[in-house]
C-alpha cells in the first residue's frame, strides 16, 4: 500500500475545510451571541461571517493557481487551473447568495440557514475538484441534502414546504437512479476513476458489446438529468423554484447547476470519452450523444413554450432555466474541445444573469408584496436601478447582443455546427436552438413590459440597501463585460480545458 | 449454493411484492423487513459478509423500526379501507417498464459475458480492510460523508422544530 499524502489532500481541500469551519462559527455565532438580537442584526453578522469566510477560502486557492495539475488517491481529488477557476466561481456564486439572503427574511434560524448554505457550497467544491465516481456521488448528495433543508426554510409558507417534499423525492429517486448506473458502469469496468473506466471502456468494445454498459449509461444520464433539470426529468423544478425561498431558488438555479454541468461535461468527455456514438442527421448511432441531443430536444422545446403561460416570475424562470439547459446540452452533443469551450463560458454568463435575476426577484417581491407579475407592474419608476438590472439580466438571458447571453449561445451554436461541419450534421439541433430563442424573447419581454411599461397601482418608490445594488451591478457589469469582451475568460478556458477534453479524439 | 440462492431469492422477491401489494400498512412494512433480510442473505451469499450484517443492522434494525413506530404513533394510517390498487389507472406505464427492463435483462444474459466481468467467488473483504481503505485511499469522500452528516442533522432539527404554518 503506497502511503497516502495526507498533507497534500489537506492543502487541496484547504478551501472545502475554510468554509465547513466557517459554517461551524456562524452556528455557534448564532446560538451564542446574537440569538436575542433582532433578526436584520442577526441576519446581517452571521450573512458577513459567511461572506468573509467565503472569501477567506479563495486564499488557499488562489496560492495553488498555476500549479502543476494534481491527481491524488486515484481521483478523489483532482487539481488543476480549470478546477480551481470554477471552485472560484462558486465561491463568488455563494457570496453574492449571501448578500441576497441577508436582505431577505429567511426565518428565525439564521445561522442554520447560512450553515447549509456553506455546506452546500462544499459538496459543490468537491464535486468540481471529483473525478472518481463514489466521490462525486457523495459530493452531489452533499449538495443536494444542503439544497432540500434550503427549500424548506420558508417555514411559515405551504408552498415551501411543498416544494422541499417534492424536490426531495425527485431529487431521491435521481439519487436511486445515478447510484444504479454507476454501479453498472462500475461492474462492467472494475473501475471509479474517470480515467481507469475511459481505458477500461476501450476494452470492452463499445455499446454494441455490453448491454450491461448500455444500462448504466443511460441511468446515469438519467440521474444527471433530474440534476440539471432537463424534459423529461424536469418535473421538480418549476415548484421547487417558485416555492423555495427566492435567494435559495437562486442557488438552486446557479451554484449547483454550475457544479452539476461541470461534472456531467467531465463524466461524458473522460469517463465515457469512447461512447459518445453520433446525433448528425441521418446518420444517429447509439450513444450519449444521442440521448442528449433527444433531451436538449424536448427541454429546448417544452421549457420555452411552458415558460409563455407563466404568470409567477420564480415559475417562468424556471421554465426559462429548464430551456437553457437545452441549449447547455447542444455543447455537450458537440463533444469537441471547443464544444466543452462553449459549455464552460455559457454556464458562468447563465448562472451570473440567472443569479442576478433571481437576486432582483428576491429585493423587489420582498417588497412589493409578492413574485407574481402584478407585482411588477410600473417597477422602473419604483426601483429604476434594480429594473434597469432586470433588464440586462434578462435580454442576456435570451441572448440579445451585446450581452453575455448572446456571446455565449452563438459559441454554442458554433461549436455545434463546427462539429461535421461539410454535412452539416448537427445543424438541426442548432436550427430548433435559433427559432426556440426567438419563442423566448416572448416571454422575457413580456416580464420586461410589466417592469417597464405596464403602470401599477402602488407607485411609491422602493429603497433597497446599498450593499446589494452594489453587489447585483457588479452581477450585471460582469454579463456586459462577458459579452463585450469575452476574449480573456475564453483564452483561460481554451488555454486549460486540456484536463477536461484529454479524453476525447479530437 | 444454487439452492440457497433460488430460496433466498423467492423471500426477496415475494417480500417485495408484498410489500407493494398488501392493504395493511403494518403488514407492508413486514413484507418490506422480509425483503431487507432476503438481500442481506444474498450478500452473505456473495461472502460481502459487512455489507450483509450492516444491512440487518441499518434496514432492519433500524429503519424498519422506525417505520412500524411511525405508522403506529399516527392515527389513521393503518386502516384496511378498500382494495388496493398497485397501478391505479397507469396500466400502460406498468406494462412499458416490464418491456424495457425484459428487454434489457435479455440483452445482457445473451450479449454480456458476465462470467469474465464478475470476480468467480464473490469479492471476500474483511472489515479491517474497508476500515482502512476509509481512511487511506477514500479518506474524501468519508470526510464528506461527514459534512453531509452534519448538514443533513442540522436540517432535521430546524425542519421538526414546529412553527405555525400560514397558507398562501
Amino acid at each position: 500500500m503506497t502511503p497516502v499524502p495526507y498533507f497534500d489532500v489537506l492543502k487541496g481541500l484547504g478551501a472545502e475545510v475554510i468554509l465547513t469551519l466557517t459554517a461551524l462559527v456562524a452556528l455557534t455565532l448564532d446560538l451564542a451571541s446574537v440569538r436575542r438580537a433582532e433578526m436584520s442584526v442577526r441576519s446581517r453578522t452571521i450573512g458577513t461571517t459567511a461572506v468573509v469566510g467565503l472569501l477567506a477560502s479563495t486564499l488557499p486557492l488562489w496560492q495553488q493557481l498555476n500549479g502543476p495539475r494534481m491527481v491524488l488517491l486515484g481521483g478523489t481529488l483532482a487539481m488543476d487551473d480549470l478546477i480551481i477557476f470554477f471552485k472560484l466561481v462558486i465561491v463568488a456564486l455563494a457570496v453574492i447568495t449571501v448578500l441576497i439572503s441577508m436582505d431577505f427574511d429567511v426565518g428565525r434560524h439564521v445561522g442554520e440557514y447560512y450553515a447549509v448554505l456553506l455546506f452546500g457550497a462544499v459538496g459543490m467544491m468537491l464535486l468540481i475538484s471529483a473525478e472518481e465516481l463514489i466521490t462525486i456521488f457523495v459530493a452531489l448528495e452533499l449538495t443536494s441534502v444542503s439544497l432540500y433543508i434550503l427549500t424548506a426554510f420558508h417555514k411559515g409558507e405551504l408552498r415551501s414546504q411543498e416544494a422541499a417534499v417534492k424536490y426531495f423525492m425527485f431529487g431521491a429517486i435521481s439519487s436511486a437512479f445515478l447510484l444504479f448506473g454507476l454501479s453498472y458502469v462500475f461492474g462492467v469496468t472494475g473501475a471509479t476513476g474517470l480515467q481507469a473506466i475511459q481505458d477500461a471502456v476501450k476494452n470492452t468494445g463499445g455499446l454494441a458489446m455490453s448491454p450491461l454498459l448500455a444500462t448504466g449509461l443511460l441511468f446515469t444520464i438519467v440521474g444527471f438529468g433530474f440534476k440539471v433539470a432537463v424534459v423529461p426529468f424536469h418535473l421538480w423544478a418549476p415548484d421547487a423554484y417558485e416555492g423555495a425561498p427566492t435567494p435559495v431558488t437562486a442557488y438552486i438555479a446557479t451554484g449547483s447547476k454550475v457544479a452539476s454541468f461541470f461534472i456531467l461535461l467531465k463524466v461524458l468527455f473522460i469517463g465515457f470519452a469512447g461512447l459518445q456514438g453520433s446525433a448528425f442527421w441521418g446518420n444517429f448511432a447509439s450513444g450519449w450523444t444521442m440521448l442528449l441531443a433527444v433531451t436538449a430536444t424536448l427541454s429546448m422545446i417544452l421549457g420555452n413554450c411552458a415558460a409563455i403561460v407563466q404568470h409567477n416570475v420564480k415559475r417562468l424562470l424556471a421554465y426559462s432555466s429548464i430551456a437553457q439547459a437545452g441549449y447547455i446540452f447542444i455543447g455537450l452533443v458537440a463533444a469537441t474541445k471547443m464544444g466543452a469551450n462553449s459549455v464552460l463560458f455559457y454556464i458562468i454568463v447563465y448562472a451570473l444573469a440567472n443569479l442576478g435575476a433571481f437576486g432582483v426577484v428576491a429585493a423587489l417581491s420582498s417588497r412589493a408584496g409578492g413574485d407574481e407579475m402584478q407585482n411588477f407592474d410600473g417597477m422602473a419608476r419604483r426601483a429604476p436601478f434594480l429594473s434597469l438590472l432586470m433588464l440586462i439580466f434578462v435580454l442576456s438571458l435570451a441572448g440579445i447582443p451585446p450581452l453575455g447571453g448572446f456571446f455565449g449561445k452563438f459559441y454554442l451554436f458554433a461549436s455545434a455546427v463546427q462539429r461535421d461541419a461539410q454535412h452539416f450534421g448537427l445543424l438541426w439541433l442548432v436550427i430548433l436552438g435559433i427559432v426556440m430563442s426567438a419563442v423566448s424573447l416572448y416571454y422575457y419581454l413580456i416580464l420586461l413590459k410589466h417592469i417597464y411599461v405596464i403602470d401599477g397601482s402602488d407607485q411609491s418608490p422602493i429603497i433597497t440597501p446599498t450593499y446589494l445594488n452594489v453587489a447585483l451591478g457588479l452581477v450585471a457589469l460582469a454579463v456586459v463585460a462577458l459579452g463585450v469582451y469575452p476574449k480573456p475568460i475564453l483564452e483561460l478556458l481554451n488555454n486549460f480545458s486540456y484536463s477536461v477534453i484529454a479524453g476525447l479524439v479530437r | 449454493m444454487e439452492t440457497i440462492f433460488w430460496i433466498l431469492s423467492a423471500i426477496t422477491v415475494l417480500g417485495a411484492l408484498f410489500a407493494i401489494m398488501l392493504r395493511n400498512l403494518v403488514h407492508c412494512v413486514l413484507s418490506l423487513i422480509l425483503f431487507f433480510l432476503g438481500i442481506a442473505g444474498h450478500y452473505f451469499l456473495l461472502r460481502a459478509d459487512f455489507l450483509g450484517a450492516v444491512q440487518i443492522l441499518i434496514y432492519v434494525g433500524a429503519v424498519a423500526v422506525l417505520m412500524l413506530f411511525a405508522i403506529m404513533l399516527t392515527r389513521h394510517v393503518t386502516g384496511d379501507e378498500g382494495p388496493r390498487e398497485v397501478l391505479g389507472g397507469k396500466w400502460w406505464a406498468g406494462m412499458g417498464t416490464a418491456i424495457i427492463i425484459a428487454g434489457l435483462l435479455w440483452a445482457i444474459i445473451r450479449k454480456d459475458q458476465l462470467a469474465q466481468i464478475l470476480p468467480a467467488g464473490g469479492a471476500q473483504t474483511s472489515m479491517v480492510e474497508i476500515g482502512k481503505a476509509m481512511v487511506t485511499d477514500w479518506v474524501v469522500p468519508f470526510e464528506a460523508m461527514a459534512v453531509l452528516l452534519t448538514a443533513a442533522l442540522i436540517g432535521a432539527v430546524v425542519i421538526a422544530l414546529e412553527e405555525v404554518i400560514r397558507r398562501r
